[in-house]
């Protein structure tokens, strides 16, 4: 019989030198997803950006116009009207005042005005007739003072006919212009009267103004970052640490003041986060801690066990020795990768508005604080695509506040409803508890959303 | 040096150069995907969707460790990816099983033989038993990748050395020594 041996030292020798080729269809089909890969990457970055520009800009735009075209349909058709009545009454103020002042003698002045203006029916008529009597009514133009006094002998038979034809356009159209003189003073009239209905509307609101509340929905792409780099987890792993882009969302109520100055608050969820990249992450028995071991500020999962995260770049540096010796024997397996942070809460704010500028596109500053609370705080690490969540930070305070700066654009589409582009500045004052973490972070945050006023 | 510039071309995105990396490294990474999979297909599909992950994150390896260390634990990662959410039931206390010392008959038993004893375990078996014994990683280690207690990790690993025992001495006594490699 055999010596017997452990079986995991069997398979360890079995499967020391163990390679074999996979066939050639893998690389195959390796090398088709990659050009597939590839192909779409080109395209999606473009497009996505430009896309999502061209989108925001046609969304902003066209609602703007939309509005806009039906505020000026329903509210400036009168005006319109009577101006254009205006207009045409003007040259019919000129021409009968021309009339008056020369007599008879404008009759051709007055007949090809009307004509050109007008485009009366009887021009028409004349036209259409044939190119003689055309020729006709061009002498009887120039000779216009001539018809009018005493009648010419041209012997043609259309020329009777084209005489009463001219006489009873010329009759119309002083008609007309009498009519439109008088409809025009009527109009101006009228004008001045939509002025001062205008005039008293803006007065009513004015006075109405200070009553106003406004709802805004909004959402926002935001930037986590840190005054002085460093990071909330482990004071080691500094440096390398980027923001994820994350979103916040919810609603704003505004109570107007004055004119100018508007005080808000709100309820928002804010979600975000931010990387660490070359952290070692090794997993160390329940004895380092009782050893006092512990600069993390992390709180594991029980399952697991403890967890340390050591800087990638200071492991091989001599102050780090003691670091690396005690907790990781750094095995080709040994993790490395990045940790993520992802951190959620519920922010509430409050905040004063000031109006710098306010016609259709206003602009406003703001000022204010907020209260976070927090609601989610978990810890990724992730190494070679996998993610396992590996506990929280235990540094976090559940109440913290933050100071706000922002600007803000109003562009208004309508009296109650204008759209709304925010930037704001969010440093946060206490997120951390104090003397574990020198991490100062702050949030920048571009708020839109659509302003609703009642 | 050669290998950095390797790298380097596959950071952008040379398909030469990414043939080239494969070369290289495909036997080494198919043997890990072999033990950590069920059989020969899904062995290759593992190893097809460890490189594509691999050329996808090349640019995130910054020459602070063993290239093919890293290749190793992405191609390590996509096979825990795809089999550790399968659980399995566990109908006796999984931290009250922990036999460590599980011996087998001094032979030489062929690769194959082996290999296919370890792709034929439960999921989990398979993977703690690689994990463990194969790769060197420890139980806290493997608890943080598969999401299960150290406890858990550890009777998973005795109950995967007891079917293997069972399975190579079954072998052994039905005198198929077919397995056995006569050179």
């Amino acid at each position: 019989m055999e010596p017997s041996k452990h079986i995991d030292r069997m398979f360890q020798e079995s499967f020391k030198d163990f390679q074999e080729s996979p066939s050639p269809k893998v690389w195959k089909d390796i090398e088709k997803k990659l050009a597939e890969k590839k192909r779409r990457k080109k395209i999606i970055p473009f497009w996505w950006r430009a896309a999502s520009i061209a989108a925001m800009l046609v969304l902003f735009f066209s609602i703007g116009l939309f509005y806009q075209n039906e505020i000026n349909t329903q509210k400036s058709i009168s005006a319109t009207r009577s101006l254009e009545n205006s207009k045409m009454g003007e040259a019919g103020l000129l021409e009968t005042l021309t009339k008056q002042q020369y007599g008879f003698s404008s009759v051709n002045y007055q007949l090809s005005k009307f004509e050109n203006n007008l485009e009366s029916l009887f021009t028409f008529q004349i036209i259409s007739e044939t190119e003689e009597t055309v020729r006709e009514v061009v002498q009887i133009k120039s000779g216009s003072t001539r018809l009018a006094q005493s009648p010419i002998n041209v012997d043609n038979m259309s020329f009777p006919s084209l005489l009463s034809n001219s006489i009873s356009t010329f009759e119309v159209s002083k008609t007309i212009a009498s009519e439109t003189l008088k409809s025009e003073v009527g109009k101006k009239k009228s004008i001045f009267d939509v002025i001062e209905e205008e005039n008293k509307d803006i007065v009513l609101e004015e006075t109405k103004l200070p009553h106003q509340w406004e709802v805004q929905p909004n959402v926002a792409p935001v930037f986590m970052n840190s005054f002085n780099g460093g990071n909330a987890i482990n004071e080691e792993l500094q440096g390398k640490t980027s923001s994820n882009a994350n979103v916040s969302y919810g609603v704003n109520v505004a109570y107007a003041i004055n004119r100018r100055v508007k005080i808000r608050t709100g309820v928002n969820q804010v979600a975000m986060g931010y990387n660490t990249q070359d952290v070692i992450l090794s997993t160390t028995s329940s004895s380092f801690r009782d050893q006092g071991f512990k600069s993390d500020n992390l709180a594991s999962k029980t399952s697991i066990g403890n967890v340390s995260l050591i800087n990638a770049n200071s492991r091989t540096t001599p102050q780090n020795q003691a670091f690396s010796n005690s907790t990781i024997s750094p095995s080709e397996f040994s993790s490395t990768g990045s940790l993520s942070h992802e951190l959620g809460f519920l922010e509430v704010p409050l905040e004063i508005e000031y109006a710098l500028l306010d016609s259709k596109l206003g602009i406003h500053i703001l000022g204010g604080g907020s209260t976070f609370l927090l609601n989610n705080n978990e810890i990724f690490f992730e190494e070679g695509g996998i993610s396992s969540n590996i506990g929280e930070a235990d540094n976090l305070n559940d109440f913290s506040f933050s100071a706000n700066f922002g600007i803000g654009f109003d562009y208004s589409i309508s009296k109650k409803l204008s759209l709304n582009l925010e930037p704001k500045l969010m440093y946060q004052i206490n997120t951390f508890q104090s003397n574990t973490t020198d991490f100062q972070p702050y949030f920048f945050g571009i708020y839109s959303g659509i302003k609703l006023k009642f | 040096m050669e290998l950095e510039k390797l790298i380097k071309r596959c950071k952008q995105h040379d398909i030469s150069s990414q043939k080239l990396l494969y070369e290289m490294f495909s036997s080494v990474l198919f043997s890990i995907s072999l033990k950590y999979s069920r059989n020969y297909a899904e062995a290759e599909d593992n190893l097809q969707d460890a490189f594509i992950q691999i050329f996808e994150k090349i640019h995130q390896f910054e020459h602070k460790g063993s290239f093919e260390g890293w290749l190793k634990r992405i191609t390590i990662n996509i096979c825990l990816q795809r089999y550790r959410s399968q659980k399995v039931f566990e109908l006796v206390n999984e931290d009250a099983l922990q036999a460590d010392d599980v011996y087998v008959d001094d032979e030489d038993y062929s690769l194959s033989f082996l290999l296919n004893c370890i792709q034929k375990l439960p999921n989990r078996y398979r993977l703690v038993f690689n994990l463990y014994v194969l790769d060197g990683f420890s139980h806290n280690e493997i608890a943080l990748k598969l999401d299960i207690s150290e406890g858990t990790s550890k009777s998973n690993l005795s109950r995967a050395k007891e079917i293997l025992r069972k399975k190579i001495n079954a072998i052994k006594e039905e005198g198929m020594y077919s397995y056995k490699i006569d050179h």
